[in-house]
């Protein structure tokens, strides 16, 4: 029942229980002693009489209306005053309380559209304070979060639209000509396969990214990983790049998502490699490392490949089929998994990946 | 009219290309913003279409590149880059027009038109000297008999000679603005194209300055 006041309701009833129940043994004690107190001889001393000249009677009948008088008096004054100190006890929790209410107004006016980056501290050296901080910090925490999806939209959409206007500009470029040939609509019509490919490729990565939850966790060797597909062997024989591959090791984990992570990475350094380049994956107990000879990362933007989205050379990874993606997913994939995962990489020589385990 | 279209994709790029050069525009083409530039130091370019996104050097490097050089040039930006920020900072770095991708081939080619015809303070589609009307939009010319059949080239020399109506225009800068720089245009075969294109037009439309160039009344 009490929990379900408010706050400053429990703590004045509270106190004012505390309060009467103070009051009333003390008082009680006091009226006991009192009563011992009210003797006969005291009361016929002070009333200046003696106890054999008088009528007992009296003296008794007198005694037992001081009595009463004083018990009376006494409840009263006790009453009026336990009722004033829990009304005083009411206004002052209130403006104890004062922080969190006002705390809580803010917060109440906060919605999707109106996500303020902190709030206002009135009250210094506060439990209030410690709220507030903390409230402050999930604020944060949440603006930073929301502001990197609508980032992450943006830039999705804008990686759409680039194909999107090819098909457009396309398609109206053709009907400008009302007798078009044969070979023009065709031309027109693999141009618009290919975009329509790339746009599935992004989508289907986008869609990759929200569904990067761990499945059942095994434990398995490097081995055993099924990370060369055979559009990846393809790829590497076309462009006759040899791969060197050292070592074993064992990983726990998603299988799946530890899979598409590695392969993303070998995608990458077959991608981006010179033609008849080399691959090599040497594998340590605690430690993977991948590395290429492909074209490199210039240094000021190797700390930038893993964000979304990010492409060192937009045009190159394009043309090459790359969404933009790819590492990112590699990052959060790794991150799940505690691996680590860091880069060295050279301009026109190739680049290394080391992936540390049980980082 | 020659304009220079640089966008880095290439399936864009020449969709771009082929759509101005139906419409009779000369066009060069360039994929980043190094080859934008050269091509820019050595043409005349009527007006320019700048991606943003570009390999090698930024496409707001590039216009302000070109701006160094050039406050005249008209810029039109054709970006993905959708938000409010991006198209302010377009227009103020010195673009004239900015279009968002995905766009439509109309959309860009009237604004590309209407920023052809700041210079000229023309504020109409439409052009006329004695009984000559051409139509900017249609690329078309009427006489009072009809249409007048014209080749791409021809149609070409007659509108940039209506756009500078009044003026003196050397055949060097037709040259300059009606064939694109992949083609290297010999004075007589420019000269072959306006004999043709006098031959189809009304007597005394084109008038020539000997040693100066040609105008339209």
């Amino acid at each position: 029942m009490l929990n379900r006041l408010t706050l400053q309701k429990r703590f004045t009833l509270v106190a004012a229980g505390l309060f009467v129940l103070l009051s009333v043994v003390l008082t009680f004690a006091l009226l006991m002693r009192a009563s011992s107190l009210f003797t006969l001889s005291e009361l016929l001393a002070q009333n200046g009489a003696d106890i054999s000249s008088s009528n007992e009677e009296t003296f008794s009948a007198l005694l037992r209306s001081a009595r009463r008088t004083y018990l009376i008096q006494s409840t009263l004054i006790l009453f009026a005053l336990l009722t004033a100190g829990t009304v005083l006890l009411w206004f002052l929790t209130k403006k104890m309380l004062r922080p969190v209410t006002r705390l809580t107004e803010v917060i109440e006016n906060i919605d999707e559209d109106n996500l303020p980056e902190s709030v206002d501290m009135p009250y210094k050296n506060d439990e209030v304070i410690k709220l507030t901080n903390a409230f402050n910090r999930m604020m944060k925490k949440i603006n930073n979060t929301m502001e990197g999806q609508k980032r992450f939209v943006q830039n999705a959409a804008h990686e759409l639209k680039t194909p999107l206007s090819s098909i457009m500009t396309n398609i109206e470029v053709l009907e400008m000509d009302e007798n078009a040939s044969v070979a023009e609509y065709k031309e027109v019509l693999s141009i618009t396969k290919d975009n329509v490919e790339r746009m599935n490729e992004l989508v289907k990565d986008l869609l990759q990214m929200t569904q990067l939850e761990q499945k059942s966790q095994t434990t398995f060797s490097f081995k055993e990983m099924s990370i060369f597909n055979p559009e990846l062997l393809e790829e590497m024989k076309e462009k006759g790049i040899h791969l060197e591959q050292k070592g074993d090791t064992r990983l726990t984990g998603s299988k799946p998502l530890l899979e598409r992570a590695f392969a993303n990475i070998v995608h990458n350094a077959v991608r981006y490699n010179r033609k008849g380049g080399e691959i090599s994956i040497i594998c340590d107990d605690d430690e993977i490392t991948i590395a290429d000879t492909g074209i490199g990362i210039p240094a000021d933007k190797k700390d930038k490949i893993f964000e979304p989205f990010y492409c060192v050379d937009f045009s190159r990874s394009r043309s090459l089929g790359g969404s933009g993606l790819g590492l990112s997913i590699v990052r959060q994939i790794f991150f799940q998994h505690d691996i680590g995962v860091s880069v060295e990489s050279e301009e026109e020589k190739g680049t290394k990946f080391e992936i540390i385990l049980n980082s | 009219m020659k304009l220079l279209i640089i966008e880095d994709e290439q399936s864009l790029r020449d969709a771009l290309c082929k759509g101005f050069e139906k419409l009779g525009y000369a066009v060069d083409t360039a994929g980043d913003g190094e080859a934008a530039l050269s091509y820019y130091y050595g043409g005349l370019y009527d007006a320019i279409v700048l991606d943003l996104n570009l390999p090698k050097m930024d496409g707001l490097e590039v216009l302000k590149a070109i701006r160094d050089e050039n406050e005249e040039a008209k810029v039109l930006i054709l970006s993905a880059r959708s938000e409010v920020e991006n198209k302010i900072t377009g227009l103020d770095c010195g673009a004239n027009d900015y279009l968002e991708k995905p766009f439509h081939f109309k959309e860009l080619h009237a604004r590309i038109r209407a920023l052809l015809r700041r210079d000229y303070k023309i504020r109409d589609n439409e052009i006329k000297t004695r009984d000559l009307t051409l139509n900017l939009a249609l690329k078309k010319v009427y006489s009072t008999t009809g249409e007048v059949a014209l080749t791409k080239k021809e149609y070409g020399i007659l509108e940039y000679l209506m756009m500078n109506k009044g003026r003196t225009v050397s055949g060097e800068s037709l040259i300059e603005h009606v064939w694109d720089s992949k083609v290297n245009v010999f004075t007589n075969a420019f000269k072959v194209h306006l004999t043709s294109l006098r031959k189809k037009l009304p007597e005394g439309v084109i008038g020539t300055i000997r040693g100066e160039g040609y105008y339209v009344e």
